[in-house]
C-alpha cells in the first residue's frame, strides 16, 4: 500500500514539483488497485443471491464473520444484502447468481435497489469499517430500567445448555412469560423467585413456538379432562411434589370459588368451570396468560402461605381466585347503599305564611307585631299582654346610623370592580335559588350548575372564531393553571409524546461497540442506534424523535446517519435545558 | 360586709319593663327579686334568692307582669326602660316553637336558625333568650357558637356546641354537659379563614350526626350564633355557615344592609328576618373585649367564682407533641408549581419546646396520633405552660385535671394566660 502521512498540500500551486508528486501518487494508487489480489478459491465463502427474498444464502462453510452477521432459519444460513456486499468487498464472500459468480459491479447493481438503498449500505459499510458491530434494528428491548440497573438484561438472553432437566416446569412457565411479553423478562417474577440466576437464564432455552404448541396441546388436554397433572402436560420430569401441592391447592380454591385457573406455566390448568370463559378449541394462549398476569398480584397475596420452597413456589405460582373482584363489587355496592341512605335527609317544608316571624324589614316607618300566641310560650311571660299588637318605630329599633365612611368606601369600591353583568348566569342561579325547596336540592343544583357551566355556551361570540380567549375562566383554578393556559408556545415535554405504540419511523441499525462478549443471539441493548437519512431529507420532527426514543424505552441515543455524496456524518439530538435566568438590561 | 358605702336600691318594674344595670369595676352587686315575676335573658329569677354579679357584668332584668327588685352594691348605671323588643323576640320564639311542633308531627328536622349581625347588637343575648324559652318549653335545642372571639361555649379561639336542656343559671350561664369544642386558635376568623370554614363544615357534620341519633334534639332544632364580622370574607363565611348547617331561618340583627344582601344571596326557601337590637346593648371597646376574653380563660381554670383549683405538674417534653395549625403565608412565587397557598392553612406545624411557648393556652386534642385528622378533631381541654425547665426538658403545666394529660397532642392558641391575681 502507498505510504500515507506527511504534510498535506492544500492547493495546487502550479509548481513542477507538486505536479510530479501528484503524478507519482496517482501512479502508485493505480498500481495498488490494479494489483491482482489472489485468494484461494476454497478460502472464499460461497453465497447465493436470492432476489425473490432479497437475501444471500450461504452455501459454503464460513469464517468468523458469522459472529457479527447473518441469521439462520431452521436449516439455512442467510446474509442480508448489505452484509453480503460488504463481505464481497472485503474479499471474503463470493456471491453466485444463476450458477455464475457475480462481479463486484454486478453485485452492486443487483443487491442495491429494491432491498437495499445505497445510503443505507454506505452507512452500514462505514460503521463496519470503523469497527462497530452493526445489526439491523431489532425492535425494542423490554427491559425496565430497574432490570438494567441490576444487570438482569445481561442474563436474560444468555444461552446455557443442559439445565432443562433440573428446572422442569418452572422453566416452561417462565418461557411463557417470554411469549407473552415479547421476549421480555418479567421483573416482578425475577425479583421474587430469582434465587437462581440460572433459572432466569434458562428462559431463552425454549423456542417460542415450541412452547406455544406444547401449551396449546396441554390446553386441549385440559379441556377434555377437567384437571390434568402438570407433569403430563409438560412432558417433562417435573417434580411430583409440586404437582401434588398444586392439586391440593387447586382443590382448595376450587371449592372456595368455583372458578380457578393458574396463569403461569400451568395456564394449562383449567378446571372445568373455566371452559365457560374461554373457547378452548381456539385458545388464545396469550390472552389467558396476560389475563392471569393482570391478576397476578392478588394471587401472590393469596398463596404466600401455601408455598413450600422456592422451586415449588415458582412453578406452582398462583392459582387464581376469580371471584375476588366480584366480592369487591358487592362490597362497593353495599357502600353506595349506605351512602344513599345517608343522603336522605328529611326536610320540613315550612310555610312561613302560617308561621310568622317578626320582621323589621318592611319599608314602612313602623312595624306592628301581634302579641305572641300564648300556647307556644313558657309559663313565665304569662297570658296577658299589655296590648293585642305592638307598634314599633323602626327608626328607634333598627340602626339607622350612617355606615362608617371607611366601610362605605369599601363597598363602593367592590361594587365598582366586581360588577356582575352576566344575565345568563344570574338567571340560572336565580332559577336554582327560586325553584329549590330545600338545601339538599339547592346544593345539588349548584353542583350541577357548576359542572354544566361553560363559558363557551355563555359567550358564544367569543368562541365562534378560530381565535379563542386564551384563558378559560372555568379552568382557571390556580395561578399555575392560569399560567399554563396562557402559554402560547407550549412547553415541549417529551412525556406528552411518550407512547407505547411503535412509531412509524424506526431506526435502521443497532450498533454495538466491538467486544469479545458480543453474542449475535443475544446482543442486548445497543450502544447506539442509527437512522439513515439523505442530506436532502428534512430535519426530523421532534415528536417523531421523542416517540421513537420513548417507545424504545432504553435511553440509547439515536444518531442520524446522513450521507452526502458518499460522506457519512452522524448527528444526534440531545435533551438540554435552556438556562432559566434571563436578565433583561 | 358592713361596707358603709354599700347602697341598696329598689326598683319597681312595670309590666313589660326592663331594668338595666352595670356593675362597677372592682365591686359586686347583689340582686334580689322581692315580689312579682322577672327574668334575666329568659331565665326566671327565684323570689327571695340573692344573685351576685361580678364587676363588669351588664344585666337586664325583664318582667312580663311587673316586679319589685332590690339591688345592693355599686352599680354604674341602673335604669328602667319601657322600650324593649322583648315581644319581638318572644314572637320569634313562638315561630320557632311552631316549627318544632310541626317537625315533631312530621318527623322531620327541627328548625335551624342562624343569628347574624355586626358586633354588639345582642346576638348572644338573643341566643340565650331563645334557648332559655325553648328549654322552658321542655325542648333540648342545640346551641352552636361559631363566634371564635367571644365564644360562650369554651374559651375564645374555639368554636363549640352543646345541647341545652335546662334554662341557664343566672350567674354562671348554661350548664355545659359534654360540649363539643373544636380548636381554631385565633380570636378572629380572618386569621385563618380556610380553617374556619373547614371547622364550620365539620361542626355541621357532627351536629347532623347528633341530630340523627337524638330525636328530641333533632326536633328542637339548632341555634347558631356567629361572630360580628359581616363584611367581605366574613360575609362569605356566614353564607358558608348557613349552607353547612342548612339553616331554615336567618335572623339578622340590626343591620338592614346585611339583611338585603342575604335576601339576595340565599336561596328562597331560607327565611330571612330582620330583628331589632335591644336598647340595653352596650357597645364594648377593644379593651373590654380582650378583658372579656381573658376573663373567660381565667374562668376556665378557676371557675367564675374562683371555686375551682387547677393542678400544676410537670410534663416531659418527650411525652407531648406540640403543634400549631397553619403555616405562615408564603407568596405564590415561593410555592411549588400547582400547590395552592390554602394548603398551608390547615397544616400541622410542629413547634419546638422553648420558653416562647410559655403562657400560651394550648388545646389538648382528642386525637391519639397525628395520623388522625388532628385539625378536624375536637378537643378535650386546655392547659397552660407556666415554666420551662431546659435541663430536665420538661414543662410545668397548669391543667384543670390532675397528672397525667389525657392526650398528648397539644395545639397552640393565640390566647395567653398569666396566672396572676
Amino acid at each position: 500500500m502507498p505510504a500515507r502521512g506527511g504534510t498535506k498540500d492544500f492547493m495546487p500551486d502550479g509548481s513542477w514539483l507538486q505536479n510530479k508528486c501528484i503524478e507519482n501518487f496517482h501512479q502508485e494508487r493505480e498500481r495498488a488497485i490494479s494489483e491482482a489480489r489472489v485468494t484461494r478459491r476454497k478460502d472464499l465463502v460461497r453465497g447465493e443471491w436470492k432476489p425473490e427474498l432479497g437475501l444471500v444464502e450461504l452455501i459454503h462453510e464460513m469464517k468468523n464473520f458469522w459472529e457479527h452477521m447473518g441469521f439462520n432459519d431452521n436449516k439455512r444460513k442467510w446474509l442480508h444484502p448489505e452484509e453480503g456486499l460488504l463481505l464481497m468487498e472485503t474479499n471474503i464472500l463470493e456471491i453466485w447468481y444463476d450458477g455464475v459468480p457475480l462481479s463486484l459491479q454486478e453485485a452492486y447493481s443487483m443487491l442495491i435497489g429494491q432491498y437495499l438503498q445505497l445510503e443505507y449500505y454506505q452507512v452500514y459499510a462505514y460503521l463496519r469499517r470503523v469497527g462497530y458491530v452493526v445489526l439491523r434494528h431489532q425492535g425494542r428491548y423490554d427491559y425496565t430500567k430497574y432490570e438494567r440497573k441490576i444487570g438482569l438484561h445481561k442474563h436474560g438472553k444468555k444461552k446455557k445448555k443442559g439445565n432443562k432437566k433440573l428446572v422442569g416446569k418452572s422453566e416452561i412457565s417462565e418461557n411463557e412469560t417470554h411469549t407473552v411479553n415479547d421476549n421480555m423478562v418479567d421483573v416482578g417474577e425475577n425479583v421474587e423467585y430469582c434465587d437462581t440466576i440460572t433459572k432466569t437464564e434458562m428462559k431463552t432455552d425454549c423456542i417460542e413456538d415450541a412452547v406455544d404448541s406444547k401449551t396449546v396441546d396441554v390446553l386441549e388436554n385440559s379441556s377434555r379432562e377437567s384437571v390434568t397433572p402438570v407433569s403430563d402436560c409438560c412432558g417433562n420430569d417435573g417434580k411430583i411434589e409440586t404437582d401434588g401441592n398444586l392439586d391440593d391447592n387447586m382443590d382448595k380454591s376450587t371449592e372456595k370459588t368455583g372458578k380457578v385457573f393458574s396463569p403461569q406455566g400451568e395456564s394449562v390448568y383449567l378446571s372445568s368451570p373455566m371452559k365457560d370463559c374461554f373457547d378452548v378449541g381456539s385458545v388464545d394462549l396469550q390472552n389467558i396468560v396476560s389475563k392471569a398476569f393482570s391478576l397476578k398480584d392478588e394471587n401472590e397475596e393469596l398463596h404466600v402461605g401455601e408455598t413450600c420452597d422456592m422451586d415449588v413456589d415458582s412453578s406452582e405460582n398462583p392459582s387464581l381466585d376469580v371471584a375476588c373482584p366480584k366480592d369487591y363489587i358487592n362490597n362497593s355496592e353495599g357502600r353506595t347503599d349506605i351512602a344513599c341512605s345517608k343522603n336522605e335527609q328529611k326536610y320540613c317544608l315550612w310555610n312561613f305564611d302560617e308561621i310568622v316571624f317578626p320582621n323589621f324589614s318592611s319599608a314602612d316607618k313602623t312595624v306592628s307585631i301581634l302579641k305572641p300566641l300564648v300556647t307556644y310560650i313558657p309559663q313565665g311571660p304569662g297570658t296577658d299582654f299589655k296590648s293585642q299588637s305592638y307598634v314599633y318605630n323602626k327608626s328607634i329599633y333598627i340602626n339607622t346610623k350612617k355606615e362608617k365612611k371607611k366601610d362605605k368606601r369599601q363597598d363602593e369600591k367592590s361594587k365598582k370592580y366586581l360588577e356582575f353583568s352576566n344575565p345568563e348566569v344570574m338567571t340560572r342561579w336565580q332559577r336554582a335559588k327560586k325553584s329549590c325547596k330545600n338545601w339538599a336540592e339547592y346544593k345539588l343544583a349548584i353542583i350541577k350548575d357548576k359542572e354544566t357551566m361553560k363559558r363557551a355556551d355563555m359567550f358564544p361570540h367569543l368562541y365562534k372564531d378560530d381565535i379563542e380567549p386564551l384563558v378559560k375562566p372555568e379552568s382557571a383554578k390556580s395561578t399555575f393553571a392560569v399560567l399554563n393556559q396562557l402559554q402560547v408556545i407550549k412547553d415541549y415535554s417529551p412525556e406528552a409524546h411518550r407512547t407505547n405504540e411503535a412509531p412509524e419511523i424506526q431506526p435502521d441499525f443497532d450498533v454495538y461497540a466491538p467486544s469479545t462478549k458480543f453474542k449475535k443471539s443475544s446482543p442486548g441493548i445497543p450502544d447506539f442506534r442509527v437512522k439513515v437519512a439523505r442530506s436532502d431529507d428534512s430535519i426530523p420532527d421532534m415528536n417523531v424523535l421523542t416517540s421513537i426514543v420513548s417507545y424504545l424505552q432504553d435511553d440509547v441515543s439515536l444518531y442520524w446517519g446522513i450521507v452526502d455524496h458518499g460522506n457519512t456524518s452522524f448527528y444526534n439530538i440531545e435533551d438540554f435545558t435552556l438556562p432559566d435566568d434571563i436578565t433583561l438590561e | 360586709m358592713g361596707d358603709k358605702e354599700e347602697r341598696v336600691e329598689e326598683f319597681q318594674l312595670e309590666k313589660e319593663a326592663e331594668l338595666r344595670f352595670e356593675v362597677e369595676a372592682g365591686s359586686t352587686v347583689q340582686l334580689e327579686l322581692v315580689n312579682g315575676k322577672a327574668e334575666v335573658f329568659g331565665s326566671e329569677l327565684a323570689s327571695g334568692r340573692k344573685y351576685t354579679f361580678n364587676a363588669g357584668s351588664k344585666v337586664a332584668v325583664f318582667s312580663w307582669h311587673g316586679a319589685q327588685i332590690k339591688l345592693s352594691g355599686r352599680t354604674e348605671v341602673a335604669y328602667i326602660s319601657m322600650e324593649t323588643p322583648m315581644v319581638v323576640y318572644l314572637n320569634a320564639h313562638v315561630a320557632l316553637e311552631q316549627m318544632r311542633q310541626k317537625s315533631e308531627k312530621e318527623e322531620t328536622r327541627g328548625p335551624r336558625i342562624l343569628i347574624v349581625g355586626p358586633s354588639d347588637v345582642g346576638k348572644s343575648t338573643l341566643c340565650t333568650l331563645l334557648l332559655n324559652y325553648a328549654s322552658r318549653m321542655g325542648r333540648a335545642p342545640m346551641m352552636v357558637d361559631l363566634d371564635v372571639g367571644q365564644g360562650q361555649v369554651s374559651i375564645p379561639g374555639t368554636m363549640g356546641a352543646y345541647v341545652v336542656e335546662r334554662p341557664s343559671d343566672i350567674e354562671e350561664g348554661f350548664t355545659l354537659s359534654a360540649p363539643l369544642v373544636f380548636h381554631f386558635g385565633h380570636t378572629s376568623p380572618s386569621k385563618n379563614l380556610t380553617l374556619y370554614n373547614l371547622l364550620v363544615s365539620r361542626m355541621a357534620d357532627v351536629i347532623n350526626m347528633k341530630c340523627d341519633s337524638f330525636k328530641k334534639v333533632n326536633h328542637s332544632g339548632v341555634i347558631v350564633n356567629t361572630g360580628g364580622w359581616v363584611r367581605g370574607s366574613g360575609y362569605d363565611s356566614l353564607k358558608h355557615a348557613a349552607g353547612s348547617f342548612e339553616v331554615d331561618v336567618i335572623a339578622v340583627m340590626d343591620q338592614e344592609r346585611l339583611y338585603t344582601e342575604l335576601k339576595r344571596d340565599m336561596p328562597d326557601f331560607v327565611k330571612i328576618i330582620l330583628l331589632p337590637k335591644s336598647g340595653g346593648v352596650v357597645e364594648r371597646n377593644q379593651t373590654a373585649r380582650s378583658d372579656a376574653r381573658d376573663a373567660k380563660v381565667r374562668e376556665y381554670f378557676y371557675g367564675s367564682k374562683n371555686t375551682l383549683f387547677p393542678h400544676t405538674f410537670e410534663v416531659k417534653v418527650a411525652d407531648i407533641k406540640i403543634y400549631k395549625i397553619g403555616a405562615p403565608n408564603l407568596p405564590d412565587s415561593c410555592l411549588p408549581l400547582g400547590m395552592k397557598p390554602q394548603d398551608n392553612k390547615t397544616k400541622l406545624v410542629p413547634l419546638t419546646p422553648s420558653t416562647s411557648l410559655l403562657h400560651h393556652v394550648f388545646s389538648v386534642s382528642c386525637a391519639d396520633s397525628t395520623d388522625d385528622n388532628v385539625v378536624e378533631t375536637n378537643i378535650v381541654g386546655f392547659i397552660v405552660f407556666t415554666e420551662f425547665n431546659q435541663d430536665k426538658q420538661s414543662f410545668t403545666v397548669l391543667s384543670p385535671s390532675p397528672h397525667p394529660l389525657p392526650k398528648n397532642i397539644l395545639l397552640q392558641t393565640d390566647m395567653q394566660f398569666m396566672d396572676i391575681q
